[in-house]
């Protein structure tokens, strides 16, 4: 018994850190390229290691772009789109997956459909909306006037709270949890809205965990839309400020690679926050009595 | 609606006491049920609907961005037919997701098996795996495009250690392609890999255990347990997935851009293209409306094969 | 239960009120003209940065500082195009923009640009100031809409060492750089140990038709004219010097940068770039003793070359055009002050006059771009030539050079293609 136990765990150990090699590889020579002086970055041969290590690039990172500013704008985006999603995704994933209304299906299908038109020809059409959003920015009653919601972070979190996927993702999640709590509860007298929010919510707490993580990293990485309608440079986010290494034609690694860290971090910091619902979550034994 | 009238009869005439008649316990269910998607809908509406509407609006028009608009009825949907690139995009596209889509599934499954499984150190392999996600498109094809270079980059010193000479990855039309099929994949298995783990955490430990005690080997398990259970999931990962791959973009753009020979160029670099630089936004409408169209099609073709007990 | 909502509520409250400060941030980017005696306030919109920054800042500082009625703010935008293209939906737009001047054939006709020609008359300038060709490229129906700000063009880096070491001179002609590079290339069985020249940018397909004597697109710019004599002469040559002779590999310069990249590293002996590179270069000068010659002739003795380059442009929609053009007139008019733009950024202003000052004239490296300008030409002025260039001409090359079709039948195809993006992209 035992010889086959260990047999697995070094599979195991094996495989995975194989993989784990591949996938970690780019981000280590990353990480590497961002302490070592500007002279080392690119040597022939290949230099893994740098001779020295400096912290200069960071600084000159830093120096180059306001990225304290850019940091917090992206966290505040990011935690935004989050909560709005989560929030938004959980309540129309419950009602589509355990609730009776008519239209149901049809509303969940155009949902899902409109995740299947590429953004890029709807980019300029959102644009023009929030431009003429009316009474915001400026506008009057018929949206004319003045700029809408334009150079407003609602411009990212709200086009962005829009999205299907979190209801999509929440519904799918839902349709595991069995249907038998919802009756006991409605036959104690619970009312629809508390049977979601105090009963089923609560169990969904590894997906909440694992859409609160991708909807941050979305949020996060993204560039175009942002720069697109955010007009103040004080509002720019990390992505933007990411592009201010690169300039006619030439790129200065050292400072993009200190700046590519210091965007990672966040995330990795909330993925392993996040780590313990993905270890405790709900496990249905059967009905709790 | 029939049904519920029906019921609700039958139940008056029985009259329980306690349970509320059928007909409006639904409209309460209804009612709720509304009140809960209100505010994804009203958002949709705006920031969705009447956006994909005045896109397909487009579509009839020569729409610059920024001058004039004319309405030219369907002669974009006629120039689409001679549009060489275009279909171009589209057998290259077709071939990404062939490969893409199964490889995509299949790996990011196995890497949520294997980091659930209650070894130590479990939790460095998530992170391990899931860091390739985080790190922006563009950063990562940036560090990508000097790996893949034939004399100097990482990936052929290693393979010549193995005696292998590796080709020109990102010159030649094939290995451009396994190219950026790879550093797609690379990109997003750990983002799928979670989503597996969710789903993983769902399946009762009862199943395993009973399995256990029937002596089914941990492979067993795996086909006739997890998988199975795993349906919604598979379903959620592979729509999104090939939604995804057929609107494949930032790591074209950058690795290759598009070639060598528009091998790698993908539709929707096309259609930006075609939109953002030449100001054909109208022409550029009607060619989103045709990958809509395909995508909508996959994705039917799709929740057929996967459909599992959701109705 | 109850401490999960009080959370929650603290949360919503800290989050309402952190987006209530978002909203206040009102835009300083608007225009908004002065009254009277307040100085008017420009918005400059580029997308340098880093070094660039500071060199734009260096010319609009002075601008500010040599007089006091208008001030000029440089503001970055990271993707202009696509920036000023969204600002003109939503009105707005800067006062001055950088300009890449090829898309003026695009742009120009839809009306977005302000024509300066009556500005130009009033103050005096005259155009013969300025390269002809760089003129052509920012004009459109006998209207002119910008200055220009850098001239480049591309020239031959060679390695000086790897050149005493054969005992050779920098080529002039195609038949030179082809004995040169023979020489130079040193191979270890298939591998290379030194390419003898890179001929790695197949976009560059549009200066060597010049100098076999061809044009990319006829006269009267309705058709392409690449599938010619002259173009099939430079597949050949292309083909000797990769399939013949062997003296590059395509994809080996592929993903190389800054200190890596092969002219840098000794890897490379001869390779075609422009001003952009005198940076890098010089940073690893214990390394890399290059030297610079104008592009070599062709067959027949014909010179080509490509110019390219920046100019400044004032978008129609922009409230304080007469203010942008003093702006304008002031950096790339005046012949110091585009003299002072050239020495501060090491960019050709486009200005001749400032280049006739020694510090151009008189220095080995600037020396051969000053006169490969000479006979540099501008790209077509078709809104649909990059295109053209882009899918349907270089894909072919590319499979040229993948030895996957014949020259006549890649320029066959690549007429087919182009004429078709050409007519689909004529201005209407």
């Amino acid at each position: 018994m035992k010889k086959s136990e260990n047999l697995k765990k070094l599979i195991f150990y094996i495989i995975s850190s194989a993989i784990a090699v591949i996938m970690v590889m780019p981000f280590i020579w990353s990480l590497l390229t961002s302490i070592k002086p500007d002279t080392e970055i690119f040597r022939i041969p290949l230099q893994w290691l740098p001779s020295t290590i400096t912290f200069d690039q960071y600084i000159e990172a830093f120096e180059s772009v306001p990225f304290a500013r850019y940091l917090f704008n992206s966290l505040y985006l990011a935690v935004m789109g989050v909560f709005f999603n989560l929030l938004f995704g959980s309540m129309s994933g419950y009602a589509f997956a355990k609730l009776k209304f008519k239209g149901r299906k049809v509303i969940f299908a155009v949902l899902l459909a409109a995740m299947m038109i590429p953004g890029v020809v709807v980019m300029i059409p959102q644009y023009i909306v929030l431009n003429n959003m009316p009474l915001m920015g400026g506008n009057d009653i018929f949206g004319q006037g003045g700029h809408g919601l334009l150079n407003n972070f609602w411009a990212v979190i709200l086009p962005g709270a829009a999205g299907s996927f979190a209801v999509f993702f929440m519904r799918q999640f839902f349709l595991t949890l069995p249907d038998e709590y919802m009756e006991s509860a409605r036959i104690d007298g619970c009312s629809e809205f508390r049977i979601y929010w105090n009963l089923y919510l609560p169990l969904t707490k590894p997906a909440l965990a694992t859409l609160g993580i991708f909807t941050f990293q979305a949020g996060w990485n993204s560039f175009l839309w942002p720069l697109i309608v955010l007009n103040d440079r004080s509002l720019y986010t990390v992505q933007i400020g990411l592009q201010a290494f690169t300039f006619d034609k030439q790129t200065a690694y050292g400072p993009m690679m200190a700046a590519t860290i210091i965007i990672i971090l966040p995330i990795i910091a909330l993925f392993m926050y996040l780590q313990k619902y993905f270890i405790d979550g709900a496990n249905f034994s059967g009905i709790k009595s | 609606m029939k049904l519920n009238k029906i019921n609700s009869a039958h139940e008056s005439s029985l009259s329980l006491g306690t349970v509320p008649k059928k007909s409006s316990f639904n409209r309460y269910q209804s009612r709720a049920a509304y009140f809960l998607i209100a505010p994804t809908l009203i958002l949709f509406v705006v920031f969705m609907v009447i956006p994909i509407g005045m896109a397909i609006f487009l579509s009839f028009t020569n729409y610059d961005i920024i001058s004039s608009m004319e309405f030219v009825g369907l002669d974009n949907f006629k120039r689409l037919i001679d549009d060489a690139i275009l279909w171009q995009t589209f057998r290259n596209v077709g071939v990404l997701t062939l490969f893409f889509v199964p490889l995509m599934i299949i790996i990011s499954l196995l890497l949520a098996v294997l980091v659930t499984q209650p070894f130590r150190g479990v939790t460095l392999f998530r992170l391990a795996f899931y860091i390739p996600t985080v790190t922006s498109a563009v950063a990562a094809s940036i560090v990508w495009l000097w790996m893949l270079n034939s004399e100097y980059g990482l990936i052929n010193q290693m393979l010549s250690y193995v005696g292998i000479a590796g080709p020109a990855w990102l010159s030649e039309s094939g290995p451009a392609m396994a190219s950026v099929i790879a550093v797609t994949l690379w990109l997003g298995v750990g983002g799928n890999m979670i989503i597996y783990m969710a789903g993983i955490k769902g399946i009762p430990t009862q199943l395993y255990e009973a399995a256990r005690i029937d002596g089914a080997s941990s492979f067993k398990q795996l086909i006739y347990i997890t998988f199975p259970m795993l349906r919604p999931t598979t379903l959620l990962v592979s729509t999104m997935t090939i939604i995804g791959a057929l609107q494949i973009f930032d790591q074209a753009y950058v690795l290759t851009q598009g070639g060598p020979a528009n091998s790698t160029k993908t539709i929707v670099y096309h259609i930006y293209t075609t939109g953002f630089e030449q100001l054909q936004m109208g022409y550029a409408s009607a060619q989103a409306l045709v990958l809509t169209i395909t995508i909508l099609i996959f994705t039917a073709i799709n929740f057929k094969i996967n459909h599992s007990k959701d109705q | 239960m109850r401490k999960f909502r009080v959370g929650w509520m603290m949360l919503l409250g800290l989050l309402l009120s952190l987006a209530l400060a978002g909203c206040s941030s009102e835009d300083s980017s608007n225009n908004e003209s002065g009254s009277g005696d307040e100085k008017v306030k420009l918005t400059f919109w580029g997308d340098w940065t880093g070094d660039g920054e500071d060199q734009f800042n260096h010319m609009v500082d002075k601008f500010n500082e040599s007089q006091d009625r208008i001030e000029v703010e440089y503001v970055i935008q990271e993707d202009l195009i696509t920036k000023f293209m969204t600002g003109i939906t939503s009105g707005q737009v800067p006062d001055v923009l950088l300009w890449d001047r090829w898309r003026t054939s695009l742009y120009a006709p839809k009306g977005v640009l302000h024509p300066i020609n009556e500005y130009m008359e009033a103050d005096g300038i005259s155009e013969g100031d300025f390269y002809e060709e760089a003129l052509k490229e920012l004009s459109y129906d006998d209207n002119l809409y910008g200055l220009p700000l850098t001239v480049d063009t591309r020239a031959l880096f060679y390695n000086k060492d790897h050149f005493e070491e054969a005992g050779l001179e920098p080529p002039t002609t195609w038949e030179e750089l082809r004995e040169a590079a023979k020489k130079l290339t040193i191979k270890n069985g298939n591998d290379f140990e030194r390419v003898g020249f890179s001929l790695n940018d197949l976009g560059l397909f549009n200066m060597w038709l010049q100098q076999a004597g061809g044009q990319m697109l006829t006269d009267d710019l309705s058709s392409t004219a690449y599938n010619s004599e002259a173009g099939l002469e430079v597949l050949e040559y292309w083909n000797q010097l990769l399939f013949e002779d062997q003296v590059y590999k395509t994809g080996f310069d592929k993903g190389l940068e800054g200190a890596q990249h092969p002219f840098v590293t000794g890897k490379s002996s001869m390779h075609f770039t422009g001003p952009w590179d005198l940076r890098t270069y010089e940073q690893y000068s214990d390394q890399l003793n290059y030297g610079v010659v104008p592009p070599p002739a062709g067959p027949n003795g014909d010179k080509g070359a490509v110019m390219g380059g920046f100019g400044l442009a004032v978008p129609e929609a922009s409230e304080k055009k007469e203010a942008a053009w003093e702006f304008i007139k002031w950096w790339l008019a005046e012949p110091e002050n585009a003299l002072e733009w050239g020495k501060t950024s090491l960019n050709i202003p486009g200005n001749k006059v400032a280049l006739e000052d020694p510090f151009f004239q008189d220095d080995p490296f600037w020396k051969p771009f000053i006169d490969s300008l000479e006979f540099a030409k501008i790209r077509p002025v078709h809104p649909g030539y990059s295109v053209a260039e882009v899918d349907a001409l270089i894909p072919n090359l590319e499979k040229f050079v993948l030895q996957e079709q014949s020259a006549e039948e890649t320029l066959e195809k690549a007429q087919k293609e182009g004429d078709r993006m050409l007519k689909e992209n004529e201005v209407k």
